[in-house]
C-alpha cells in the first residue's frame, strides 16, 4: 500500500467514523417514572390503577373541582348557597338562581373531574384483563378490580348524565385525532351505566367480605343500589324494584339505630352505608394542593356557621325545607341548626349533617367525614317508590314504614305510620308521602334537585317555593323553565375545545 | 489556526530548500512605546523553524542564510519582516498593535478571520474579563457585549447570573449554550476568569446554526489560554480587598417606630409598655427585665458585614516550542458575602498541551479540575430571609440578650437573622472535572480530520444541620435535624470533523466542514435526613449519628443527542463572503414523529472597502463590510421525557382513602399524555449588520438589527375535558418575537506617550408574545399567594400583573363616588385611607379581572461604555454599565410601607392619617386590599453604574528586568463605586429566582461595592 492509498483509506475511515452511529443511542426511557407501556403488568399495578380511579370522587370545592351536593341542594328548594355574601363563590350563586351561563366554572370543573375519573376507569377496565393473576392478585381479586372500575365508570357517567344529559361516551383512551367526540344520547349513556353495573355485580364482593382496611371500595350492594337508582331515573320501576330486592334481601345492610350516627366518624362505612366517598384527616397545611386534593374534605368547614369563625356558612337550609318536617320529627334538628347571627340574604340556618360539630379539625380547612352517596334508607325509599309506581302498595308501605320507624326513635307521638295526617291510603297519597319522606330523610345530602327533575315536578315545586321565599332572595332568582333548567349548560370552554359538542336547549 | 500555520511552515520548508552563504545579525529589540527592551521576542527565519528569542535586555543574535527574511514577532506588537543581505547590527523598534484586523474568531468547530465573518459574533478579550474582580465569567460579561443581557440573580458569592442573548426567546429555558474549547456545557461556573484567552458570542442564527437544536438562546464560546510558541512565561496574579453594601433603606428608629405603634409618654415605662403591648409574658424565653430603652438596633447593620474579604491568587506556567506547547495554572478564589455567614471558595487547576507528533498528527488536551465550597444564606423570600428580617424587626429589640442568647422578635413572627445564620449550617461542595483530548490528522495539506472526546463529571455534596433550640413559638427546633445529599452529573461528547481549506486560483477561498457529534448526559441524586442526634458536635453530623425519622430520596435522568453538521465558508476575491451551515440533530428528548430536526442557515457578506470604487475613500475607511443572514435554530431544553406517557405513582392526585381506620392507599395513573410530535422550540432569526474600521483602524464600529421569532414554543394546551387528563399536554405551539438594534464602537489612539481607548455598546430590545397556541395565560412569581407576573399574547414575557391604583380615598364621599357607569359602588367595603383601584371592566367590584399588565421587567435598552488610558507606565480604566426602561416589582414595600406589623420606612410618618394627608401612602390600618399586588409596588428599574474603575502602574522593565521580572503591574480597583437609579430597594439588579419572575425583588441579595489592590507579575 503506498502513501496515497493509505491516505485515501484514512479519509474513508474518517468518513465511516463520521457517519456511523446507531439510533438506539437516542432511546432513553424515563428514569424514576414508569412509562405507560411498562405499567399494567402486575397485580399490584392493577390495584394501584383502580385506587387512582376512585380519586376524582374526592375532588370538591373551588379550583379543586366541585362536588354535586352543590347542585343537588343549592339549586333546589332545600338550600341557599350561603357563604360570606353573594359574591362568595358567585358561580354557585348563579346556579342557585337559574341565571348560570355556559361559562360557569362550577360546571366546567365538575365536567372535567368526572371524565378524569372515567379515563382512569377506562385504563383499568381495558388493561387489567390482560394481566395474568400473580401473588398480589388472584382471579377473584382481578375480577373484583375490573368490576370496581366498572362501578366507578357507571357512577361517573351517572353524575354527568343527570347534570348535563347526553355527553360524549368514552370507553377507550383516545388518540389525539379522536379527542373531539360528539354527545351520545342520554339513553346510550344509561345503557352504558346499566351494562357496566350489571357486568360489575358478579365480580364485586359483598361488603361483609372486604377486610377492614378495604372498606370504602365498591361492593356488590353498591352496584345493585346504583343500578336501582339508574333505573328509577328512567321510570323502569320493575327493574328498579328487582334490584332493590337484591340489596334488601342480601342481609348486608340495615338502618343505623340512631339517625345522626350516619354523620359521625363512628358511623362511617357502617351498616347503613351502601357507598360513600372516603376522607381522612389531611396532614398538610396547604389547601390540599400538595396532595392533589385527596384525603381531606372541605365540606365540614364550608357548612359550619361563620359565627365564632367556625366555618364558612355555605349550603343554608331554607325555611321551606324547615317547614317540610313534620312537627316533632327528630330529623329536623339533626339536619338544621340555627338561626344564628350568620346571615345570608336574611337566612340564618345552617346545615348540620356534614358540620361534624364539636370536632376540632387538625387542618385549618380540611377534615375527615365521608360523604354519603347511597344510604340504606335511600335504598328503602327508592324501593318504596318503585313498588308504589307498580302498585305494590304493601311492599311500598313496608319500606316507607321502616324508614319512619327508625326516625321516630321509639317516640309513638311523632311520625305515625302511613296513612297519616291528610293522606288516605291510596297510590297517589302514598307517592306524595314517599316523596315527602325522601325530602326530609335525605335532606342536604345532594339528592333533592335531581329528584324534582326526574319526578317532572321541578317547575311546579321550584316556582311555588320562589313565591314563598323572601324578597331578599327572590330579587335574584329567576323562575324555573322546564326544557331548560332540568339540565345544566354544557361548559362553554368545552364547546370551544370540541366543536362537536352541541349546547343544551335554550342556553 | 495554529495548525494551519504549521502546515504553512512545513510547505515553505520544502520550497525554500536552497542554502547560500551565512550572515550574522544582532541588535536590541525595544518597544516603540517606551523604548524599553522587549524580552522574549520571537526572531524567526521566515519559512523555517530556526530562530531565537531576545534576552532579558532585549538583545539577540542570529545566524542566517543570505537573503533570508527574518520575522520579529511579539504578543501585542505588530510583527516586522526584514530581508537580510549582509552581516549587520539591527536594532528593532516594535510598534504596539492597536487593532489586529486579522483577529481570528472561534466560531464553533473551527475558526475564522474576523474580516470574513458574516454572522453576528462578538468577541470579548481576556483583559476585559479579568478587569472586574468576580468569581465567574458570566459576571465579567456584564455590559461587555451588545445584545447580551447579564443580570445578577443574587449578590451571594458564587451565584450564577441570568444571561439572555437577544431577548427572552421562550417561557421555558432561555439560557445560552456554553462551549469551552469545543466541549458543550450547560454552565461554566467552574472556570477561573484568569484562564480565559477569549470569549466569542454567537448571537444570530446564521452563526449559531452550527449548534442546531441548542443554538436558539445564543452560544458562548470560551477559549482558554494556551502556551505560546518559543516563549516561556510564568505569571502570578493576585488581588485582595474588601466589599461592603452601598445602599441602605431609611427605616424608623426606636422612637419613631414606638410612636407609630402608639407609645406616648403617658404610657409610662417604655419597657413595661413593650412587655405588655406585645404580650411577651406568653414566651418564658423572654426575660421580663430587659430595658428596651437601652437598644436602638439597626438590623441592617446587623446583617450586612462592614468589610467582607475578597481575594484571588493565580499562578500559571506556559510555554512551547515549534512542536509542543503547554499551560498549567492554579487558582484560589475566596470571597465572603456582604451578608453575614455567606461565602464562597474555589480552587481551580488547569492543564493543557498540544503536540505535533508527526507531520500528520497533532494531539492535545485540556483538563480542568475545580473544587468549590459555598455557604448560602436565605434571601429573596417573603417568609424566611435575613434581609426581610433586617427591614422588619423592631429597633428596640436587642440582637442578643445580655447573657448572649439570640432574641426573638417582640413584634412579628419573623426570625432574628442570627437565628437563621447561627442555627443553620448549610453547606454545598462541588468537585468537577471538565476536559477533552483531541487528535488532528492531516490527510492532505488542505484536509484535516479531527476527533475530539470531551467530558464533564461533577459531584456535588450538600447538607444542613439544625440544632435543637427554642426561641419562640415561630422559631424553634424541638429535635435537632440533619440532612445530607449527594448528586452526580456526567456528560461525554464525541466529535469527528473533516475540514477542507484551500484557495483555488488565488480568488476562491473555500473552507468546508463536515462532521458528526454524539453526546450523552446523566444525573443521579441521593439524599436523606434524620433527626435526634444525641450529640450535636460537628464531627457527628452524619446520618448514622442521628436516630429518628429517617427519610431518603433519589432521582435521576439521562438524555442523548446525535448530530451531523456541515459548513461552507466561501470568499470570492476577498470581497464577497458566503457562509452556509447546516446541522441535523436527533435527540432522545424528541417525540417519535419528530425524532430529527434540521437547522440550516445562510449568510452573505460584502467587503465594500475592497471594491475599486472604494479606493478613494480608503484614506478614511480601512474596511467596511455589510452582512446579512438568516437561520433556523432550535432549543432542545424541553424536558427529558415529554415524549412519553408516564405513570404518576404515589400520592399526589392518585391516592385514595380506604379502611375502617382511614388510611391512604397509593394509586397510579397518568396525569397527562405523551406528545408524539414533541420537538425542539424553533427560532428563526434574520440579521443585518455592518462592520466598519476607519481612521487608520483607530475607530471600529459595528451595528446589527435582528428579528428573532421563536415558533413552536412549548406551552400546555387544553384538550377537551372528555379526554380525561389532569394536566394538559405540552405542545409546540407558542410564539415569541424579539427584535432590536445593537451597536458597538471603539476608538483607540496614541498621542505622544498617551495611549487611550474609549468604547461602548448598546442594544435595544422589544419582546412580545405573539401566540400561546390557544393555551391559557401563564401566571408565575408567587408572593403571599398572589401571582405577580402574567405571560399573555401581546405583552412581554413575564410582564408584571396586578391592580392599578388611582390615589387614596380621602373621605367617605370619595368612596361613594367611586362608581361604575350604572352608578353602583365599586369598592363598597373601602374606608377613607384605602387605595382607589381602577375598575377595568365596569362591573361593580374589584376582582381578578381588574388586574392588568403593569410593566415590562426587561430593559428596552442595555448598555456599557468604557475608557482606558496608558501613560508612562500608568494605566486607568473606567467601565460603566446600565439598563434602561425596565420595571421592578418591589415587594419590600409590603413590609416597609405595610401595616406596621413590621418596622416601616421613615417616610411612613407621612402615610394617610386623615383627609388630605397623603395620596400615595395608604392608611397602615386600612383594608388588607391595600397590600394586594398593584401598581404601588412597581418602580423604575433603570440604572447606570460605574461598574469598575482601575488605576495601575507597570514598572519599567529596565529596572524589574534586573530582578528577573519581565513585567510587574500593581493596581487598585473599585467595583460598583457609583450607582445612579431611582429604585428604592437595596439594589436594582434583580434577576431570576424561579420561572418567569425576573425583576421581582422579595429582598434580593444586593450587589457589593468592592475595593481591591492587586498585582500582576510576569517572569
Amino acid at each position: 500500500m503506498n502513501k496515497m492509498e493509505k491516505k485515501y483509506l484514512l479519509i474513508i475511515a474518517s468518513l465511516v467514523v463520521i457517519t456511523s452511529c446507531s439510533e438506539d443511542f437516542l432511546n432513553k426511557e424515563p428514569l424514576v417514572d414508569t412509562v405507560i407501556e411498562n405499567f399494567y403488568k402486575t397485580g399490584n399495578d392493577a390495584v394501584l390503577a383502580v385506587n387512582a380511579a376512585y380519586v376524582p370522587l374526592e375532588w370538591e370545592f373551588n379550583h379543586t373541582y366541585f362536588n354535586e351536593w352543590m347542585l343537588g341542594d343549592v339549586v333546589s328548594d332545600d338550600a341557599l348557597k350561603g357563604g360570606n355574601n353573594i359574591n362568595d363563590m358567585n358561580d354557585l350563586f348563579l346556579l342557585e338562581n337559574f341565571t348560570a351561563t355556559p361559562s360557569n366554572e362550577v360546571l366546567l370543573e365538575f365536567y372535567r373531574a368526572q371524565y378524569q375519573g372515567i379515563y382512569r376507569c377506562n385504563l383499568a377496565i381495558n388493561k387489567i384483563p390482560e394481566i395474568q393473576p400473580d401473588e398480589t392478585m388472584d382471579i377473584s381479586l382481578k375480577n373484583r378490580l375490573v368490576a370496581e372500575a366498572k362501578f366507578l365508570r357507571a357512577y361517573y357517567y351517572f353524575r354527568l348524565v343527570r347534570v348535563f344529559g347526553g355527553i360524549p361516551k368514552i370507553t377507550l383512551t383516545l388518540d389525539p385525532s379522536e379527542y373531539k367526540q360528539p354527545r351520545a344520547l342520554r339513553d346510550t349513556i344509561y345503557s352504558l351505566i346499566y351494562n357496566d353495573l350489571e357486568s360489575a355485580i358478579p365480580g364485586l364482593w359483598l361488603k361483609s367480605l372486604y377486610a377492614d382496611e378495604d372498606l370504602g371500595r365498591a361492593t356488590k350492594g353498591a352496584a345493585q343500589a346504583l343500578l336501582m337508582k339508574a333505573y328509577l331515573y328512567n321510570q323502569e320501576w320493575t327493574k328498579a324494584k328487582a334490584w332493590g330486592d337484591s340489596v334488601i334481601l342480601s342481609g348486608e345492610y340495615d338502618l343505623e339505630p340512631g339517625f345522626s350516627s350516619n354523620f359521625s366518624l363512628a358511623g362511617e362505612n357502617g351498616t347503613e352505608s351502601v357507598f360513600e366517598v372516603q376522607y381522612m384527616e389531611e396532614p398538610t397545611s396547604d389547601y390540599g394542593d400538595g396532595n392533589g386534593y385527596t384525603r381531606g374534605t372541605f365540606i365540614i368547614i364550608m357548612q359550619r356557621t361563620r359565627v365564632g369563625s367556625l366555618g364558612w356558612g355555605f349550603n343554608r337550609p331554607t325555611v321551606d325545607l324547615l317547614n317540610e318536617f313534620e312537627s316533632g320529627d327528630p330529623r329536623r334538628n339533626a339536619t338544621i341548626t340555627g338561626p344564628d347571627g350568620d346571615l345570608y340574604l336574611g337566612n340564618g340556618y345552617h346545615s348540620r349533617k356534614y358540620a361534624l360539630e364539636g370536632y376540632t379539625l387538625a387542618h385549618p380547612t380540611r377534615g375527615p367525614l365521608n360523604q354519603k352517596v347511597i344510604r340504606f334508607s335511600d335504598v328503602l325509599l327508592m324501593y318504596a317508590e318503585a313498588a308504589c309506581e307498580i302498585n305494590d302498595l304493601p311492599a311500598a308501605k313496608a319500606a316507607l314504614e321502616r324508614v319512619r320507624l327508625r326516625a321516630r326513635n321509639n317516640n309513638p307521638s311523632v311520625l305515625p305510620a302511613f296513612p297519616y295526617g291528610s293522606y288516605t291510603d291510596n297510590q297517589e297519597d302514598l307517592r306524595d308521602a314517599i316523596r315527602h319522606e325522601r325530602r326530609v330523610e335525605l335532606a342536604m345530602e345532594g339528592h333533592r334537585f335531581f329528584d324534582l327533575v326526574r319526578w317532572g315536578i321541578a317547575e311546579q315545586v321550584m316556582n311555588a317555593y320562589r313565591e314563598n321565599e323572601s324578597v331578599a332572595i327572590t330579587d335574584y332568582m329567576m323562575p324555573f323553565e322546564t326544557g331548560k333548567h332540568d339540565l345544566f349548560p354544557i361548559p362553554e370552554t368545552e364547546i370551544n375545545l370540541n366543536n362537536l359538542l352541541l349546547q343544551n336547549p335554550n342556553y | 489556526m495554529r495548525k494551519i500555520l504549521f502546515l504553512f511552515l512545513i510547505i515553505t520548508v520544502w520550497v525554500l530548500s536552497s542554502h547560500a552563504q551565512e550572515h550574522t545579525i544582532k541588535g536590541v529589540v525595544v518597544s516603540a512605546e517606551d523604548n524599553g527592551p522587549l524580552v522574549g521576542v520571537s526572531i524567526l527565519v521566515k519559512g523555517t523553524t530556526s530562530g531565537t528569542v531576545s534576552d532579558r535586555e532585549g538583545k539577540y543574535e542570529l545566524t542566517i542564510a543570505h537573503a533570508d527574511t527574518v520575522i520579529f514577532s511579539y504578543v501585542g506588537f505588530l510583527s516586522q519582516e526584514h530581508i537580510i543581505n549582509s552581516d549587520m547590527k539591527m536594532d528593532v523598534l516594535l510598534e504596539p498593535e492597536f487593532e489586529n484586523i486579522e483577529q481570528v474568531y472561534v466560531i464553533g468547530y473551527g475558526t475564522q478571520k474576523k474580516s470574513d465573518i458574516t454572522g453576528s459574533v462578538i468577541s470579548v478579550s481576556s483583559e476585559k474579563i479579568t478587569q472586574t474582580p468576580v468569581s465567574g465569567i458570566d459576571q465579567a460579561l456584564q455590559g461587555r457585549a451588545s445584545g447580551v443581557m447579564v443580570t445578577a440573580n443574587s449578590g451571594q458569592p458564587g451565584s450564577e447570573m441570568t444571561i439572555r442573548v437577544r431577548g427572552i426567546g421562550t417561557v421555558n429555558n432561555s439560557s445560552p449554550l456554553y462551549v469551552v474549547d469545543g466541549v458543550l456545557l450547560n454552565n461554566i461556573n467552574y472556570l477561573n476568569p484568569n484562564d480565559i484567552q477569549s470569549i466569542e458570542i454567537l448571537k444570530d442564527a446564521s452563526a449559531a446554526a452550527i449548534y442546531g437544536s441548542r443554538g436558539a438562546n445564543g452560544v458562548i464560546l470560551v477559549t482558554t489560554r494556551k502556551g505560546a510558541m518559543n516563549k516561556m512565561n510564568t505569571r502570578f496574579e493576585m488581588y485582595t480587598g474588601i466589599q461592603n453594601r452601598w445602599n441602605k433603606l431609611d427605616l424608623m428608629n426606636r422612637e419613631q417606630y414606638a410612636a407609630f405603634k402608639g407609645y406616648t409618654s403617658d404610657d409610662g415605662d417604655f419597657s413595661t409598655w413593650v412587655y405588655n403591648t406585645f404580650n411577651l409574658s406568653i414566651n418564658p424565653y423572654i426575660p421580663a427585665d430587659i430595658n428596651y430603652e437601652n437598644y436602638d438596633t439597626d438590623w441592617q447593620d446587623v446583617v450586612f458585614k462592614k468589610n467582607a474579604r475578597i481575594s484571588n491568587y493565580y499562578l500559571s506556567f506556559d510555554g512551547g516550542n515549534e512542536n509542543s506547547n503547554y499551560a498549567i495554572s492554579l487558582g484560589y478564589f475566596d470571597q465572603e458575602g456582604i451578608i453575614i455567614s455567606s461565602n464562597y471558595k474555589r480552587f481551580t487547576f488547569r492543564v493543557n498541551s498540544s503536540h505535533e507528533l508527526t507531520k500528520y498528527l497533532e494531539i492535545g488536551e485540556n483538563i480542568s479540575l475545580n473544587n468549590s465550597k459555598n455557604r448560602g444564606v436565605a434571601t429573596n423570600n417573603e417568609n424566611y430571609s435575613v434581609l426581610n428580617s433586617a427591614i422588619s424587626l423592631a429597633p428596640w429589640d436587642p440582637v442578643r440578650y445580655p447573657d448572649g442568647r439570640i432574641t426573638p422578635s417582640t413584634t412579628t413572627n419573623l426570625k432574628n437573622p442570627l437565628s437563621m445564620v447561627e442555627l443553620e449550617n448549610p453547606h454545598d461542595t462541588w468537585n468537577r472535572i471538565v476536559g477533552n483530548v483531541y487528535a488532528d490528522i492531516t490527510l492532505f495539506p488542505d484536509l484535516i480530520f479531527r476527533s475530539n472526546l470531551g467530558t464533564d463529571v461533577s459531584y456535588g455534596e450538600g447538607g444542613n444541620f439544625k440544632p435543637e433550640y427554642y426561641i419562640s413559638a415561630n422559631d424553634n427546633m424541638p429535635n435537632n435535624f440533619l440532612e445530607h445529599n449527594y448528586e452526580r452529573y456526567t456528560m461525554w461528547l464525541l466529535e469527528n470533523t473533516l475540514t477542507y481549506k484551500n484557495t483555488i486560483a488565488l480568488k476562491h477561498d473555500v473552507t468546508m466542514l463536515i462532521g458528526m457529534t454524539a453526546q450523552e448526559s446523566d444525573y443521579d441524586y441521593l439524599g436523606g435526613s434524620k433527626t435526634d442526634l444525641p450529640n450535636e458536635s460537628p464531627n457527628l453530623w452524619y446520618l448514622d449519628a442521628a436516630t429518628q425519622n429517617p427519610t431518603i430520596g433519589g432521582t435521576g435522568w439521562e438524555w442523548s443527542i446525535l448530530s451531523y453538521l456541515g459548513r461552507i465558508n466561501y470568499v470570492y476575491n476577498n470581497k464577497y463572503l458566503l457562509t452556509f451551515n447546516i446541522r441535523r440533530d436527533g435527540s432522545s428528548r424528541f417525540g417519535k414523529n419528530n425524532k430529527w430536526g434540521s437547522f440550516p442557515s445562510l449568510a452573505l457578506g460584502w467587503k465594500l472597502s475592497e471594491e475599486e470604487f472604494f479606493h478613494n475613500m480608503k484614506e478614511y475607511f480601512n474596511s467596511v463590510k455589510i452582512r446579512g443572514g438568516w437561520g433556523r435554530i432550535g432549543n432542545q431544553e424541553i424536558g427529558n421525557y415529554a415524549f412519553t406517557t408516564r405513570i404518576n405513582a404515589g400520592t399526589t392526585f392518585v391516592s385514595y382513602v380506604f379502611g375502617d381506620t382511614p388510611a391512604l392507599a397509593t394509586g397510579a395513573a397518568p396525569l397527562s399524555i405523551a406528545n408524539n410530535d414533541i420537538k425542539w422550540e424553533t427560532t428563526e432569526q434574520t440579521n443585518a449588520g455592518i462592520d466598519i474600521s476607519m481612521l487608520n483602524n483607530k475607530l471600529s464600529l459595528s451595528g446589527d438589527y435582528y428579528i428573532k421569532d421563536t415558533k413552536d414554543m412549548l406551552v400546555a394546551i387544553p384538550v377537551p375535558g372528555n379526554v380525561g387528563l389532569r394536566q394538559f399536554p405540552f405542545v409546540n405551539a407558542g410564539s415569541i418575537r424579539n427584535q432590536g438594534f445593537e451597536f458597538s464602537a471603539e476608538f483607540k489612539h496614541k498621542v505622544g506617550n498617551l495611549f487611550y481607548t474609549i468604547g461602548g455598546n448598546f442594544a435595544t430590545l422589544k419582546n412580545e408574545v405573539l401566540s400561546l397556541g390557544g393555551g391559557e395565560d401563564i401566571y408565575e412569581a408567587s408572593f403571599f399567594g398572589e401571582y405577580l407576573t402574567r405571560t399573555r399574547v401581546g405583552d412581554p414575557v413575564g410582564a408584571f400583573y396586578g391592580y392599578q391604583t388611582n390615589g387614596i380615598f380621602q373621605d367617605n364621599y370619595e368612596v361613594e363616588e367611586h362608581v361604575n357607569s350604572l352608578g353602583q359602588m365599586i369598592q363598597p367595603g373601602a374606608k377613607p385611607g384605602d387605595f382607589r383601584f381602577v375598575n377595568q371592566n365596569d362591573d361593580n367590584k374589584i376582582d381578578q379581572n381588574d388586574k392588568i399588565n403593569l410593566g415590562n421587567p426587561y430593559p428596552s435598552l442595555t448598555y456599557g461604555f468604557y475608557a482606558s488610558a496608558e501613560y508612562k507606565g500608568f494605566d486607568l480604566q473606567l467601565f460603566f454599565q446600565g439598563v434602561y426602561g425596565n420595571k421592578i416589582f418591589n415587594c419590600n414595600k409590603y413590609f416597609t410601607q405595610g401595616t406596621g406589623y413590621t418596622n416601616l420606612e421613615s417616610d411612613m410618618v407621612n402615610a394617610w392619617s386623615g383627609k388630605g394627608s397623603s395620596n400615595t401612602l395608604p392608611d397602615p390600618e386600612g383594608s388588607a386590599a391595600n397590600l394586594k399586588a398593584s401598581s404601588r409596588y412597581i418602580e423604575d428599574g433603570s440604572y447606570l453604574r460605574l461598574k469598575n474603575t482601575q488605576l495601575g502602574y507597570t514598572f519599567n522593565n529596565k529596572i524589574t528586568g534586573k530582578a528577573g521580572v519581565s513585567a510587574l503591574r500593581i493596581y487598585v480597583s473599585g467595583t460598583n463605586l457609583l450607582t445612579f437609579t431611582k429604585y428604592t430597594g437595596f439594589d436594582p439588579e434583580i434577576g431570576y429566582t424561579g420561572t418567569l419572575d425576573y425583576g421581582v425583588d422579595r429582598g434580593t441579595y444586593p450587589q457589593a461595592r468592592t475595593f481591591i489592590v492587586g498585582l500582576t507579575l510576569n517572569l
